[in-house]
Parts: structure tokens; sequence; C-alpha cells
């Protein structure tokens, strides 16, 4: 890695340290807690997940759609259209600012955002410019991941599409609930 | 009542039509204008050759008159004067032609012809005629052509008055040629009349001359004073030639021609005198028309510049105002489109999503998003709302589901449950004697399953044995323990030997009682109703309760620890009398201690109480007056914890059963 960029992570994650107050690290434990007790982090792919990938990045008209979930150092991309990508470091992932709030989180154009303008996926490799994300709202303030949209073009995400892409979310959060439930159900014998 | 669609499309196209009406007319105007300002052009232009005209004819005229008079001074040939006569003529024609109302073309038609009759007798008398004869031919030619002129004149002015220049200097213009016309044609009279006079002409002919010459002179002085008041001028050839018409009429022609008239004047004049003024006149009157058709042509060149520039105008603003139409009509239906397709159709689709989204369609597809306008955040903002409903449905429909779940979930617990209820209840004994002891027992669990239990059991010709368990807490866990507890109790009495007391027996279970299950509290005893007598061990349960035959109720046990709580503990053992007839209660605290919705407790006080007001009834209406007493106490037939109750009675000896059972 050139050493610019690893500067730049280490500043990222300066930042988010210290952005971090006390309700944001109950936050980070219990989405944590969540992501281990429902085993998501090791589930094999889910049904339906890339099928609602596929639906947003038509939908949208963008190069990519992803389904991630931020464990404590990574980001595990568990389903994806328009890229191979299965994990990223954390300190790379749009997504980590997405899963700080139930809002959809855009970035219009990652190059003119001083948050992103250094991130390696915006200057190199797929040389992203916007970013859509919606929270995979889980329980009361867990959210695990976000259903996001990456292109390499900037472009502008009105409230109608912000509240689309926040069903979409929805849906993929239903899609995971429901699994993670038959699987317990089917371990107790109910 | 309209719609906004309507409104809009009524009220942009009366603006619309307003607006392009007013135009329309304003553009019609200056067309109008347009046309009139070519119309004044063509007749000013039809005035100005009819003036040269009349100047030609009126050369023509001189011409004729001098050489029938066999005047020798002559300037031109007739042939020349003719052609050039002619050739002004035609072009009159053709301008005249061009002018609306031909009538003035056909009179023109006529005076040329009338001219061709003029010029024939003038060529004829030329030769033969003496001096009267000749007199009067030239009286005769100067008559006909002057008729001629007149009629050009008449017909310029006749031209002149259908025309009405709104250009005041143009219209001056028009005065001043009128009146230069006027002047010149007088001037141009004379000069033919002072030529005649240098002829050899009889005393009459000389004095008709005179006459003429005298009021040819008046029309001249009145013309130029005419001309004198109108000729503040703007334009600069214009003012120099009146200014130099001015010094040649009044410093050079006036005093002249008031001198030929003084010799005139005179009743017999110098023959020389006349003929000396007159040639010097002459000359003069030669000098002023040429300056008077100087002055005239300076005269067309000006109105025929003021007219050029007035239609140049006149057709610039038609021009501007057709442009104005054009752009008019273009901004009126560019308008019309843009509110049709900017307002009308959007708001249109709008209206029909909004109203299906309303009705509950969510499948209707939404106008389109990718405006930037009002409509188009009105479309997106119906997106959010479309997408709210429909987020709405699915969570709906997933709590339906979630809800399924749930009851399938409960159901198979609650079956699980009655199964587990079954099971534990038929592990209780059913009421019975047995050895000189009837029992009743009645267990009411808080939920399905308990954690209390009981049982009666002698072995072979020993004592009845029987005890009553609750195990800490209630619920799965509390109902699986108590059934163990069960089952240590049971063995406990079951391989007591000999010579154990029941309370070495319970030291025994309390010390084997694996220490990582619950505690449980229990009573355990044993009765001897053939000699009357028993004897209990209380380890942590609630004292139970004595019920003589004769009457007397009583609490009897002194506490004690319950088991699984210190291991190695000693219990002590309360004997008591059991005759025949008397009743022993033994209960779990889910009795003495259910409370009422004040959160009192029943406590064992009001529960002796009540056992000593029922004394009378049977055990069984007993047990169910307590149980009743104890659902009135809580207000309803729920409980908190589990509740059992167990009656053990000396068998009576009338009871056949029981003397059996001792046999």
């Amino acid at each position: 890695m050139e050493p610019g960029k690893s500067r730049q992570s280490k500043v990222q994650l300066l930042g988010r340290d210290v952005a971090m107050s006390e309700t944001d690290a109950r936050a980070e434990f219990q989405r944590l807690q969540a992501l281990r007790e429902s085993g998501l982090l090791t589930a094999p792919a889910f049904p339906g997940l890339n099928e609602i990938c596929q639906q947003a990045k038509a939908h949208f008209k963008v190069a990519m759609a992803l389904v991630t979930l931020i464990d404590k150092d990574l980001q595990i991309i568990k389903a994806r259209v328009g890229t191979t990508l299965e994990q990223t470091p954390r300190s790379d992932a749009f997504c980590d600012y997405t899963i700080r709030a139930d809002d959809v989180f855009v970035v219009p154009d990652a190059t003119k955002d001083p948050r992103f303008a250094a991130n390696p996926l915006v200057t190199g490799e797929p040389y992203l410019r916007f970013y859509a994300g919606a929270p995979l709202i889980y329980l009361r303030d867990i959210r695990l991941g976000a259903l996001c949209l990456l292109d390499p073009k900037p472009r502008e995400f009105s409230l109608g599409d912000r509240a689309e892409l926040a069903e979409m979310s929805d849906e993929a959060v239903s899609i995971i609930m429901r699994q993670v439930l038959d699987r317990r159900s089917a371990a107790a014998g109910l | 009542v309209f719609t906004i669609r309507q409104t809009l499309t009524s009220l942009f196209l009366l603006l619309g039509l307003g607006l392009g009406l007013s135009v329309a007319l304003q553009t019609w105007a200056a067309f109008e204008q347009y046309r009139e300002a070519r119309e004044l052009t063509t007749s000013n232009l039809a005035r100005e050759q009819l003036s040269r005209a009349a100047v030609a004819v009126a050369e023509e005229r001189t011409g004729a008159y001098l050489a029938t008079l066999g005047q020798a001074e002559v300037e031109r040939t007739a042939n020349e004067l003719s052609e050039r006569t002619d050739a002004v003529l035609n072009e009159a024609a053709e301008t005249l032609h061009r002018v609306d109302g031909a009538g003035e073309a056909t009179i023109l038609e006529r005076l040329q012809q009338q001219l061709v009759v003029l010029r024939s007798p003038a060529g004829r008398s030329l030769a033969e005629a003496d001096r009267d004869a000749r007199a009067e031919a030239a009286a005769e030619v100067l008559a006909g052509y002057t008729a001629v002129v007149d009629d050009l004149v008449a017909l310029r002015v006749s031209l002149l008055a259908q025309e009405d220049p709104t250009d005041p200097s143009t219209a001056n213009a028009f005065q001043l040629r009128r009146y230069s016309t006027i002047l010149l044609e007088a001037l141009m009279q004379n000069e033919a009349l002072i030529g005649g006079l240098l002829a050899d002409l009889p005393p009459a002919a000389e004095r008709a001359a005179w006459d003429q010459i005298r009021g040819n002179a008046e029309r001249a002085e009145l013309a130029f004073e005419l001309i004198t008041n109108r000729s503040a001028v703007e334009d600069r050839p214009l003012r120099l030639g009146l200014a130099s018409l001015a010094v040649a009429y009044a410093d050079r022609y006036r005093p002249l021609e008031q001198e030929l008239l003084a010799v005139l004047s005179d009743p017999a004049p110098a023959r020389s005198g006349i003929q000396s003024e007159a040639y010097r006149l002459l000359w003069n009157t030669r000098q002023i028309t040429r300056t008077g058709a100087e002055l005239q042509e300076s005269l067309f060149a000006y109105s025929r510049d003021r007219l050029a520039q007035q239609q140049s105008r006149a057709s610039r603003m038609a021009l501007l105002w057709l442009g104005i139409l054009l752009l008019g009509v273009g901004a009126v239906a560019r308008g019309a489109w843009v509110v049709r397709s900017r307002v009308i159709q959007p708001l249109g689709s709008l209206r029909d999503s909004m109203l299906a989204l309303a009705g509950g369609d969510l499948q209707l597809p939404l106008p389109d998003r990718s405006r930037k306008d009002e409509m188009g955040a009105m479309a997106d903002a119906l997106r959010v709302f479309k997408v709210n409903a429909i987020r709405r449905a699915r969570l709906q429909e997933e709590r339906h589901a979630l809800h399924e779940r749930l009851q399938a979930a409960h159901r198979q617990l609650q079956t699980d449950l009655e199964a587990a209820s079954a099971v534990q209840l038929s592990l209780l004994p059913e009421s019975a004697r047995l050895g000189g002891v009837r029992f009743t027992g009645r267990l009411q669990p808080s939920h399905f399953i308990s954690g209390d239990t009981y049982d009666v059991l002698r072995q072979p010709n020993g004592p009845v044995h029987f005890f009553l368990a609750d195990v800490a807490g209630h619920g799965a866990a509390a109902a699986l323990v108590s059934v163990a507890s069960r089952y240590a109790a049971a063995q406990a009495i079951l391989q007591r030997r000999g010579g154990d007391t029941l309370a070495e027996a319970i030291a025994t279970l309390n010390d084997d009682w694996p220490e990582h299950l619950p505690y449980f509290t229990v009573i355990m005893g044993e009765l001897h109703p053939e000699v009357g007598r028993g004897c209990l061990v209380q380890a942590g349960h609630p004292p139970p309760v004595l019920m003589r035959r004769a009457g007397a109720v009583e609490m009897i046990g002194q506490g004690g620890l319950p088991i699984g709580v210190v291991r190695g503990a000693t219990f002590d053992e309360v004997a008591f009398s059991f005759e025949r007839g008397d009743r022993l209660l033994v209960y779990s605290d889910g009795l003495s201690e259910a409370e009422n919705p004040a959160g009192l407790p029943f406590t064992e006080e009001r529960l002796v109480d009540l056992l000593q007001a029922n004394l009378h009834l049977p055990t069984d209406d007993l047990l169910a007056a307590v149980t009743q007493a104890i659902q009135d106490w809580r207000g309803s037939e729920t409980m908190e914890d589990d509740m059992t109750l167990l009656v053990l009675e000396g068998s009576d000896g009338t009871d056949g059963a029981w003397q059996i059972a001792a046999e």
C-alpha cells in the first residue's frame, strides 16, 4: 500500500474513534453481538438478497449494488451485483457511515467529500463517485450493515429514491430475519 | 366549477387571442400606413410629372405662340419641344395608371389628343397669313395651350386633393409646389406674351397682351407672396432655391416688369420703348422661369425625399409589427405548449397517481420522476408516499405471518404443557382409603404443570406414610424437579430402615439431594390410625392443620429448614394424636400466601378460621369451600402459585371400607 493511503486510513480510524460516543459504543457492541448470535457473518449466501441487489441495480440504474454487514474490522459483502468483491477493510467502507443512523446515507460525489476523497475505492478501482446506502435495521438501534448502491458517475438522489432504497433494505432485513427465525425454530423443534 | 385544466386553458386562449388580435390590428394599421405612403409616393410622382408636363406644354406654348407670330426669337424648334412634351406626358400617363381611380389617366389622354389638335394648325398657318391673322391665330394657340396647361394643373390639384399628408413639412412642400406652379405658369405665359410684344402686333392684340401680362403679373405677385410666406423651410437646397427665386423675381424681374407695364399703360405707347423694355424683360423672364423650374425640381426632390423617408418608416413599422405579431403568435403557441406539457399534463397524471394511491392501487406507475421542476418534486414526494404505502402493506403482511408463527409456537407449547400436566396429574394418587386412612388430594397448578406434588403410601403391615412437597419456583423446571423430589421422598420412605426415625429419613433425604437442583419444602408424616397417633416432620413447609372430630382446629409443627438448603441439617418430629374422625390438612404455601388484589396474603389464621367455620362439612365439600374461599380472596380463578391440599382422615368405625382395609 502507498504511504498516502495508510496515513489516510489511520486518520479515518482516528476520526471514527473520536466520533464514537458512549451510545455509539453500545450500538457497536450490540451490533457485533447480534451478528455473532444470528450467525449471519458465517452463514452461507442468503437466497433472495442477490435478487434484491439486482432489483436495486436495475431500478436505480447504477453499476453496483451490495448487501453488506459491518463486522469489527471488516466489511463483509453478503450479496452483490456488478462486482466480485467479498470483503473490504472497515476503514474503506462507506457503509460504516450508513450504520450510524436509521436514515439513508448519500454521497453524491465522493471526490468532493473530504471523508471519501482519498478512499482507495475512490482513487483506484472501481473509482467510485456515487454512494447511497440504506441501513439494515435489525432491532432498535441495531443496524447490521447496509443495502448500498455504488456508481463511478456522480448523481443526485431524491427523497423518492431514498424512500425506495430504504424499502428495499427493509425487504432485505425481512429476508434475513425470516431465515434466521426459520433456523432458530428448526433448532428449537418448533 | 371549472377544473384548473379548464381554467388555465381558457385563460390562456383568451390571453393569446387578445394579444394576437391587438397586435394583428396594429400590424394591419401599420401596413395600411405603408400602403398609403406608397400611394402618396406614386401620386406625388404623378403630380411631379404633371407639373413638368405643364412646364413642357407651357414652353411648347411659348414656342408655338411666337412661331405663329413669326417671331424669330425661338430657342428650340417646335419638334424638339413637342417631343419633350410628349415624353413627359407619356411618363405622367404611365404613372397615373398606377394611381387608384384611373379617371385622371383618361383626362390626360384627352389632353394629349387636344395637344395633337393644337399642334397641326400652328404649323399650317405659318406660311401665308398676314399680320392680323397671325395675331389672331397666335392668340388662339395661346388660349388652346393655356387651356391644356390649366387642365394639367387642375388634374394635379385634383390628385392633391385626394391626398392628406400627415407630415407638415411635406404638406408645406406641396403648397410651395402649388404656388410655384402658379408663379411659373404666370411667368411663362408672360414670357410668351412678352416675346409676342417684340413682334409687330396690331394695337388691339397689343392691348390684349398688355391685359394678359398685367393679369399674369398680378397672379405671379400673389403666388410669390404666398411662397414668401411659406419660405421658412429646413431643407437647405430648398431654402437656397427659394432665396434665388426671391432675388430673381423681386430684384431683377419685378422692376423690369413694372417698367414694361408702365410703358404699356401709356395710352399711346412708343413702339420702340415697348420693344426695348420687352426685350430686357424677356431675357429676365427666361432667367426667372429657369430659376422657378429649378426651384420646382428641388421641391420635387424634397417631397420625394420626405415621402421616401415616410414610406421607409412606414415599411419599417409594418415589418416591426409583423415581427411582433409573429413573435406574439410564437410566444402564445410556445406558452400554450409549455402550459399543456409542463403544467396540465403532469398535473393530470399526478392527480391520477394520487387518486390511485389513495385508493390503494400500488401497481400504477408514477409520473415522470426525472423532471427538476415543481411537478417533478411533487412526483418525487409521491414516490415516498407510495413506498410508505407499500412498506405498510408489507409490514402488515409480515406481522400477520409473525402472528401465525407465534400462534403455532404457542399452540405447540400449550400442547406440550397440557401433555406434561396430564402426565404430572397421573402421578398423583387418586382419593382412596389406605390402612385406616382416607385421603383426598387436590392440586391446582398455576400454569398447567406444578412444582407441588404429594403421595400417600403404605408398606405392607407398616404405617400409612404421606408427604407433600413444594419445589421452589414454578414452571417447567420446578415441575420436573418436583418429579425428582417425589421420587426422592418416596425412596426415603421406602428405604427407611427399621430403627430410623422419620426425622432421620428426612435428614438423609436432605443430604442426598443434589446440590445443583433447587430446594424444596416438604411435610412428611406417618399415621397409625389403629392406635390413634401420628407424627410428622416439617421441612420449611407451612404448618399442617389438625381438625379434631370434637371440633378443635389446631396448627402443628415448628418450622424447620427446606430440603437442599443446608447439608447435614437435622429435623424435628412432631407427634400428635390421630383418632378416628380426626382430619389432618396438609397444604402448600400457594394457599396461605395467596394474595388478594390489595396484595394481602390469605394467611394461616384465616385458613384456621375458615376450617373452623366449615368443620361440619364432609371432606370433599370442605376442600371445595376452601378452594372457593381462596378464589374469592384473590378475586379470580387463576393462581399466582401452585396450590395443593391434602386431607388425611382417620377412618370412622362405621366406615366399612376402612374396616375391611384394617383387617
